[in-house]
């Protein structure tokens, strides 16, 4: 009732205040991206910017035979590293939620599971190499333990190194949200199921994972535009030898290619829309935070 | 689950293992690196450790081949700093702007969402670009600051979405009726009830400028901030001297969070109990 | 004091858009007295509480307090204190600080304000929990202190939004009393807004009936009970059977009206009626007695029984009588145990023909006919 009162008043006083958000976000971010858009348009000799219509951006990018493949590599990464974090934001939601009793105990693991977020994901990436190299923390225990006879390389400087990273800073996105829809499900719809008789692997499949819909998509969107948008971690963790877009467009821009590097970003942001919608067509987010 | 409770079955310690290793998979990594930080001088990236000394530590300060890791450090500070205090204010604000329906509302949710979707680096590039176009050069305090600004605010902005969902607006009505002023109303009622509130998004305010690398590679000009540094040096340095500043950037990372939570558990421990 | 504590309410009316939460409303509320607002959700009781109390202004018309047009005065400067619904104390404040704030901001010195606030606190016995914070109370000390705090200023009218409705029954029936009597010591006009006719028809000196947006009928409890203005008032108010007829025959005032179902009621009707007129009319439930046949002429009802609920001192029949609202009949429990009904049977029951009251007003709505 309250939120209606001082109608003439109010407004106004709610512009004053968002006003400087508003002032911040427009020239931080609504004319930036403008200027990038426009920038996919221009001209370049690789030295100046002429600010002349052009199409042959997009062209030489779309032409190019890498394209496709840093596309598909990209959502490649992206797809295996979705999934595996969804696994794991599930299972130990699902643990901190149904297994763990205390309320304190609970918020006091999510915290432990959040902690790293506020922490340097550079730093956390790098504090992979001692595990991985050759001469890594795993290449000695499995040649202690007999189960190989030469280091394996596989390890550092691969793709499975870039997933193993992006599992490793990302899954935090999956499990907050899929927590914090999983503790908003009311106790008695699971004993009524269990009433009805309905195994746990039935309440599971059946219950949690529908009414966990809108943290599982929120989560998706976390992970996917993260993978999409990196570069850093893919050019460290595969040694230069694998790249994504993001990556592509970074070495476009050393290069000082900047309207081929905007052509391309413009490009990948059309997809990364495209799979948020996808992933909102499925769940109304907006709706079911509001609850 | 209040037959998890009854008793602990099967599932239950297979999910306990399975989250136990969940956590040293998030937190080993980290602490071998700490440890290695302290790795003897002939040591090596990697076990054994060779002697336990602050040699790498020593070896940041004093010698050239890292570059201006200090100014880095200090321009990181000072760029934290400001991006809380400027995310705070114009959060604040924001957040109980939104609590109306007003024109432009969801322009600007979704400029905000949209910066947190787009791939840093992009922005960047924008921002950079607008500066070029505009004749202004790039600036770590100017062009850099407004590059963490459009990380942090968007956060800042859900997160307090999240802390004003708990704040009944009738509070402020109590506090009108009884006489209070706008301005005293905000720094009697409004301002100490969302206290702790307001240290969370202090908290991803620095933090999350601190760490910040992707946006500001292509605005802060000549002068690097300290992730950008640590970022070069990952293919540049392979001695110890990594991890130690890692555990240097980790350590501060740490001590702020830590004072965060500390500073919100005081404060809601003192209102839940008798002073 | 009773002057300067009266209320006037000028053709206010409180547009949201298209709709009018409240239209065109004059009221006067006099001094010194205990007001209950009454009606069901979205009536427009609250909304116009809140213009009195200033977090509203209204769209068109005045509002005066004490004679002084206040109504584009700020909250908190025109006599008047609110007390929340949910109490809105604030969280992280001592009851000791809850209660000064109103003198906090008026500049009172630190020491002065703290005496007056356990003065206060005292006065509704909670100065035992002066240093504890509001979360560590149960929702009856809550709503003392909410109380306390609003009083602090000394206003000229205390309004309260339903009050009791957080509380459990034992808890309202005990503060429902505290109220009335902390209203006679104070002597200031109390405006209560509540949903619950018993709590009007206890505390209030004047009730006021609203629906949509108008005052149906403002009066002494006495009389709202007693002599509802219009169908839905008898209804919303409960403890009477609204009945409707065409009038049959009229001689100077009194009429014969006869029902649908075939029974004919003496009704006063006064001036301005003829044959013909359909009107509405109710008969208290009480007052009704079970009867035989041979003595159905006037001033009766015959139907089934559908349902019987014992209430302790009475018994509760519903009759279908053949028209769209059961017939309700409180019957003296020892007359009914003496003759006890089945749910199935046919019973005729009659009154005195004083008991019917003309209905004036058409809003015929149903209102909220519970009877908690």
């Amino acid at each position: 009732m309250s939120s209606r009162s001082n109608s003439a008043g109010g407004r106004f006083s709610s512009y004053l205040q968002v006003a400087p958000m508003a002032l911040l976000m427009f020239t931080l971010v609504g004319i930036p991206l403008v200027i990038v858009v426009l920038l996919s348009f221009w001209q370049t000799d690789g030295i100046t910017i002429y600010r002349e219509f052009t199409w042959s951006n997009y062209a030489s990018v779309l032409n190019s035979p890498v394209t496709l493949a840093l596309f598909i590599k990209t959502i490649k990464f992206a797809l295996i590293t979705l999934i595996i974090t969804t696994i794991i934001g599930f299972t130990c939601s699902y643990f901190l939620v149904f297994y763990v009793r205390n309320l304190k105990l609970q918020i006091g693991l999510l915290l432990v599971c959040t902690i790293p977020f506020w922490t340097s994901d550079v730093i956390r990436m790098v504090s992979w190499i001692p595990f991985l190299g050759r001469e890594g923390i795993f290449n000695s225990i499995l040649m202690r333990l007999g189960l190989i006879s030469h280091p394996l390389s596989v390890l550092l400087y691969s793709d499975f190194s870039v997933v193993l990273a992006y599992v490793y800073l990302f899954t935090l996105f999956m499990i907050v949200p899929i927590f914090n829809s999983m503790s908003k499900i009311n106790p008695n719809i699971i004993e009524a199921a269990r009433d009805a008789g309905a195994s746990k692997w039935m309440i599971l499949t059946n219950l949690i994972v529908p009414l966990c819909k809108t943290g599982i998509a929120l989560g998706s969107i976390f992970v996917v535009t993260l993978v999409m948008g990196d570069f850093f971690v893919v050019n460290v963790m595969s040694g230069g030898q694998s790249a994504s877009v993001v990556s592509a467009m970074k070495n476009n821009i050393d290069q000082l290619y900047y309207p081929q590097a905007a052509a391309m970003a413009i490009l990948l942001v059309v997809l990364v829309l495209l799979l948020v919608t996808a992933i909102l067509r499925v769940v109304d987010i907006r709706r079911e935070l509001a609850r | 689950m209040s037959q998890a409770s009854r008793k602990r079955g099967f599932e239950f310690y297979v999910l306990a293992a399975f989250f136990s290793l969940f956590v040293l998979f998030l937190y080993g990594p980290m602490l071998v690196i700490f440890i290695l930080s302290f790795q003897g001088p002939t040591g090596g990236l990697t076990f054994p450790m060779r002697g336990v000394s602050l040699h790498w530590f020593y070896d940041l300060m004093t010698s050239g081949r890292y570059g201006d890791l200090g100014g880095a450090l200090s321009r990181s500070m000072i760029l934290g700093g400001l991006s809380m205090l400027i995310t705070v204010i114009v959060c604040f604000f924001a957040g109980l702007a939104f609590r109306r329906r007003f024109w432009g509302a969801s322009i600007i949710f979704y400029l905000c969402i949209i910066s947190l979707v787009v791939p840093g680096i992009l922005v960047g590039l924008g921002i950079s670009q607008t500066f070029q176009i505009l004749g202004l050069r790039l600036y770590w305090w100017l062009s850099g600051l407004g590059a963490h600004l459009s990380w942090t605010l968007p956060f800042g902005l859900l997160i307090m979405f999240a802390v004003l969902n708990r704040f009944d607006s009738s509070w402020e009505e109590a506090a009108r009726d009884a006489g209070a002023s706008a301005w005293k109303t905000l720094m009697y009622v409004t301002v100490p009830i969302l206290f702790p509130g307001l240290i969370a998004v202090a908290l991803f305010g620095f933090t999350l400028s601190y760490d910040e690398m992707p946006r500001s590679i292509l605005t802060v000009g000549g002068s690097n901030t300290l992730p950008i540094e640590i970022s070069n040096m990952t293919t540049t340095v392979t001695t110890p001297a990594l991890y130690a500043i890692g555990t240097v950037t980790s350590v501060i990372s740490l001590l702020v969070i830590g004072a965060a939570f500390a500073s919100i558990s005081i404060i809601q421990k003192r209102r839940a109990r008798a002073k | 004091m009773s002057e300067q504590s009266r209320i006037d309410i000028q053709n206010v009316t409180k547009a949201y858009g298209a709709t009018r939460a409240v239209n065109e409303v004059n009221l006067r509320i006099e001094g010194g007295s205990y007001c209950c607002m009454i009606g069901p959700s979205g009536c427009g009781k609250t909304t116009l509480l809140r213009m009195i109390a200033g977090h509203e202004e209204p769209s068109s018309g005045k509002i005066l307090i004490g004679g002084d047009d206040v109504t584009t005065k700020g909250t908190g400067s025109r006599g008047t204190a609110l007390m929340f619904q949910n109490y809105a104390l604030f969280p992280h404040l001592s009851l000791t600080d809850n209660v000064a704030f109103g003198l906090k901001v008026k500049g009172v010195a630190k020491e002065v304000r703290r005496e007056k606030a356990r003065e206060m606190l005292d006065r509704v016995q909670l100065l035992h929990l002066a240093d504890r914070v509001p979360s560590e109370l149960s929702g009856g000390q809550q709503q003392r202190v909410a109380l306390a705090r609003a009083l602090i200023t000394n206003p000229k009218v205390l309004l309260l939004d339903e009050p009791l409705s957080a509380l459990d029954e034992f808890l309202r029936l005990k503060m429902r009393v505290e109220l009335k009597r902390l209203q006679n010591e104070l002597g200031i006009t109390f405006i209560h807004v509540t949903h619950t006719q018993p709590e009007a028809i206890a505390l209030a000196d004047q009730v006021v009936v609203m629906d949509h947006g108008i005052v149906e009928q403002a009066a002494s409890p006495n009389e709202v009970y007693n002599r509802p203005h219009s169908p839905y008032v008898a209804r919303f108010m409960g403890g009477q059977n609204v009945l409707s007829g065409k009038i049959e025959s009229l001689s100077s005032g009194a009429a014969v009206v006869m029902t649908p179902n075939g029974f004919r009621h003496d009704l006063k009707v006064g001036l301005g009626f003829s044959i013909g007129d359909l009107v509405n009319f109710v008969v208290r439930r009480d007052h009704i007695h079970l009867t035989d046949v041979a003595d159905l002429r006037r001033n009766c009802a015959t139907g089934r029984v559908i349902n019987v609920e014992y209430q302790g001192t009475f018994v509760k029949l519903a009759i279908d009588t053949g028209s769209r609202e059961e017939f309700i009949a409180y019957i003296n429990d020892q007359a009914y145990f003496a003759t006890p009904k089945a749910v199935g049977d046919v019973v005729n029951v009659k009154w005195g023909p004083a008991l019917n009251h003309l209905l004036l007003g058409t809003n015929n709505s149903t209102g909220n006919p519970s009877e908690d």
